[in-house]
């Protein structure tokens, strides 16, 4: 019989990899997480963003010369050349993923997320329902440690309470809410993964307002918490582990996972099951680069779909200035969301939409835009605070319906450092999306006239840095990748987790509904 | 030159970047400046520097340690001198024995493209607390930065927060003299 290594290997050390990591070591697996990034040590990147002169995303993470990730000043590099719309969500290849550099927002999926087709006659529907999901988001919440209102369900029915209380919205959430509240549009705080006291060995948060590209503190949840957890049951971590190859037995069980590392040499690991748990863009990659010859279009692809049915939401942002002052920028990014949007029977003609007051005020760029003008030379501090003061910004995340033809490829030029096949992307917004923009960017101008505030300006992009789809989940193996259980319809021990299952994304930020996925998945394996 | 990048999501990033590439760009591509009227030999120094920081930037409690590492950063540059010295000249004619100002920074024509290009060039290093460079951008200083300074009283600087939770849900008090 041959040597396993291990009896459950991951692959990928995000959210979804870390808490299932954590859930099968408490369990007395033998876990083995590959990681094709580092580790990041919070005190030493919290340094690399102030000494940083481009202070972006990307900037408190040191770059890894053995892997690439996109680059938020050039994601060309890591793309290559657009076919269609420009598409640039962003993500980390750490120990943690990319919840380093989350705002931490964690709504639920609505349950008619979950039905879409059967409820509104557009995209398709999910093999799980919400009720399936519920108790699962309960231990999500808890796992990451939800802050919300118990008695506010935002529209998700709710079988436990939050473990953390509100965070409280900030002045400047306060005074829009009291306006639009005169037109029946409600404000409130997003459940979010950011403590309001201290939980879990973090500490409460003090309004750092660097969510992203960093907490400072960790009081916003990042992913590497449950990697240390995992650790300390004995799941063993190996990092600057580039896996690029599943190698599927005639019986199609997946029998080896091959990974390189920084120096370009090969490994070779065996398990009794393997998770793949990259972020949406990598794990539809790592599939694609694994062809044979028994498997041309890739490992768990007989449908084709592998890379397919690509989504993100499309978001706006508006800037306005108010004649009151707002002292927007106080505290976590982005804190508030107006309760409107998500929902009805417009979905049949319209995307829906999560609409968001954002509390991110950039200094840096109000100062930039009034150092261009020499004449506010003289009076360029006095300027800066009257920006400052008096601006607001509010937005929207707008759902994107499955497409097949949004879709990632392998590029057959452009190579990574290891030489492996970088991805291209191919994407095109559909009208469904466009028309939801329109309505609700609209929307948006109206309330803002409401507030007797001017509007500044009004940026749209592709990408909300929600990547989801390209192994979706279903039924039939004709036209979904993994079934209900997360399991891959070709191989009967592979195993796919995280947004790349999605099959429709609703308007919900993805993270909370990964991590329930992920502890689902760690019950069902648990029963295996 | 370039300058950095907004510190959430693409929209705004993207945007930002155009309007600093527009901004840095013009300034990259100046010639570098030559003095009218031959050189001036007079000594640069930290002093003078602080004046002329301090009129530049309208403030007069700059902190020390920026303005000597602004002072370092300029001092070393094969023209930092020399621009100094003319800026110098160009603004307090009459120092030592005035500190008067004779040009107003806000009358453009006051100062020719190779004044103006290194009066921004201080004056957005202290503002960004980030010295920008064709060879390499780098930060001189981020908390005295003074563009967060100039906010201490409203909001903390970004990332350097000793408030405790929930500050945020009141307005600030801002300083009597920062009303």
């Amino acid at each position: 019989m041959m040597q396993l290594d291990c009896d459950t290997l991951i692959i990928g050390s995000g959210v979804a990899g870390a808490l299932l990591a954590h859930e099968l070591a408490a369990h007395g697996d033998k876990v083995i997480v590959l990681e094709a990034g580092e580790r990041v040590h919070r005190h030493v990147a919290t340094e690399r963003y102030r000494q940083a002169w481009n202070r972006n995303l990307a900037a408190p993470y040191r770059q890894q010369p053995w892997t690439m990730e996109p680059d938020p000043e050039k994601p060309s590099s890591y793309y290559g050349p657009y076919v269609g719309q420009a598409f640039n969500p962003l993500f980390l290849k750490r120990v943690g993923g990319t919840t380093w550099h989350w705002t931490g927002i964690t709504p639920r999926f609505l349950p008619t997320d979950f039905a879409l087709y059967s409820n509104y006659g557009v995209g398709v529907d999910w093999p799980i329902g919400y009720d399936e999901l519920e108790p699962f988001y309960v231990r999500a919440e808890h796992a990451l440690g939800v802050a919300g209102d118990s008695e506010d369900d935002h529209g998700s029915p709710r079988s436990a309470p939050y473990p953390l209380p509100p965070i409280p919205l900030a002045y400047s959430d306060r005074r829009i809410a009291q306006k639009l509240d005169a037109i029946g549009i409600r404000v409130s705080p997003f459940p979010a993964a950011r403590n309001s006291r201290p939980y879990d060995g973090r500490p409460a948060c003090r309004g750092n307002g660097t969510c992203t590209p960093l907490c400072p503190i960790g009081a916003s949840y990042s992913a590497d918490h449950h990697v240390r957890k995992a650790e300390r049951l004995g799941a063993r971590i190996i990092t600057r582990a580039v896996a690029h190859r599943l190698v599927a037995a005639a019986d199609g069980t997946i029998h080896e996972v091959h990974y390189r590392a920084p120096d370009r040499s090969d490994h070779v690991l065996r398990a009794r099951r393997v998770v793949v748990a990259c972020n949406t863009i990598e794990s539809a990659r790592l599939l694609l680069l694994s062809r044979d010859k028994r498997h041309p279009n890739g490992i768990a692809n007989s449908s084709g779909l592998v890379g397919r049915n690509l989504m993100d939401h499309t978001i706006f942002l508006t800037t306005f200035r108010l004649p009151e002052p707002l002292y927007a920028g106080r505290g976590p990014q982005s804190i508030a969301t107006l309760r409107l949007g998500r929902d009805g029977p417009f979905r049949k003609h319209h995307a829906a939409a999560k609409l968001f007051i954002s509390n991110d005020v950039n200094i840096h760029r109000h100062m930039s835009e009034i150092l261009d003008h020499q004449a506010m030379w003289p009076e360029a501090l006095e300027l800066l605070r009257d920006r400052v003061i008096h601006t607001g910004h509010i937005g929207a995340e707008i759902e994107q319906l499955p497409d097949p033809n949004n879709r990632i490829e392998l590029d057959g030029q452009r190579l990574d450092p290891l030489g492996l096949p970088l991805p291209t992307i191919y994407f095109q917004s559909t009208k469904y999306t466009q028309d939801g923009l329109r309505v609700w960017q609209q929307r948006v101008a109206d309330m803002i006239g409401h507030m007797d505030g001017r509007i500044v300006r009004s940026v749209v992009s592709t990408s909300s840095h929600h990547p989801t789809g390209t192994t979706r989940m279903g039924t039939n193996p004709r036209n979904s990748v993994v079934d209900a259980n997360c399991r891959a319809h070709d191989h009967p021990n592979l195993y796919l987790v995280g947004g790349h299952v999605f099959p429709s994304m609703g308007t919900a930020n993805p993270t909370l509904t990964i991590a329930a996925l992920s502890l689902r998945l760690a019950e069902h394996l648990k029963r295996g | 030159m370039r300058k950095r990048a907004a510190i959430h999501f693409d929209p705004t990033r993207r945007q930002m970047s155009k309007a600093l590439a527009l901004l840095f760009a013009g300034l990259t591509l100046l010639p570098k400046p030559t003095l009218a009227g031959g050189e001036r030999k007079d000594h640069i120094s930290l002093e003078q520097f602080r004046i002329l920081s301090t009129y530049l930037t309208g403030q007069s409690a700059l902190d020390p340690g920026m303005l000597r590492d602004i002072f370092a950063a300029l001092i070393q540059e094969p023209w930092g001198k020399e621009h100094m010295q003319r800026l110098m000249h160009k603004l307090f004619p009459d120092y030592p024995q005035s500190m008067r100002p004779r040009t107003p920074l806000l009358v453009p024509r006051n100062l020719d493209d190779a004044e103006r290009w290194f009066a921004g060039h201080i004056l957005t290093t202290w503002m960004t607390g980030i010295y920008y460079h064709e060879i390499g951008n780098r930060t001189i200083s981020y908390e005295h930065a003074l563009m967060f300074e100039a906010l201490k009283d409203i909001r903390p600087v970004p990332g350097m927060s000793t408030e405790p939770f929930g500050f945020w849900q009141e307005p600030p008090r801002p300083t009597a003299s920062n009303r």
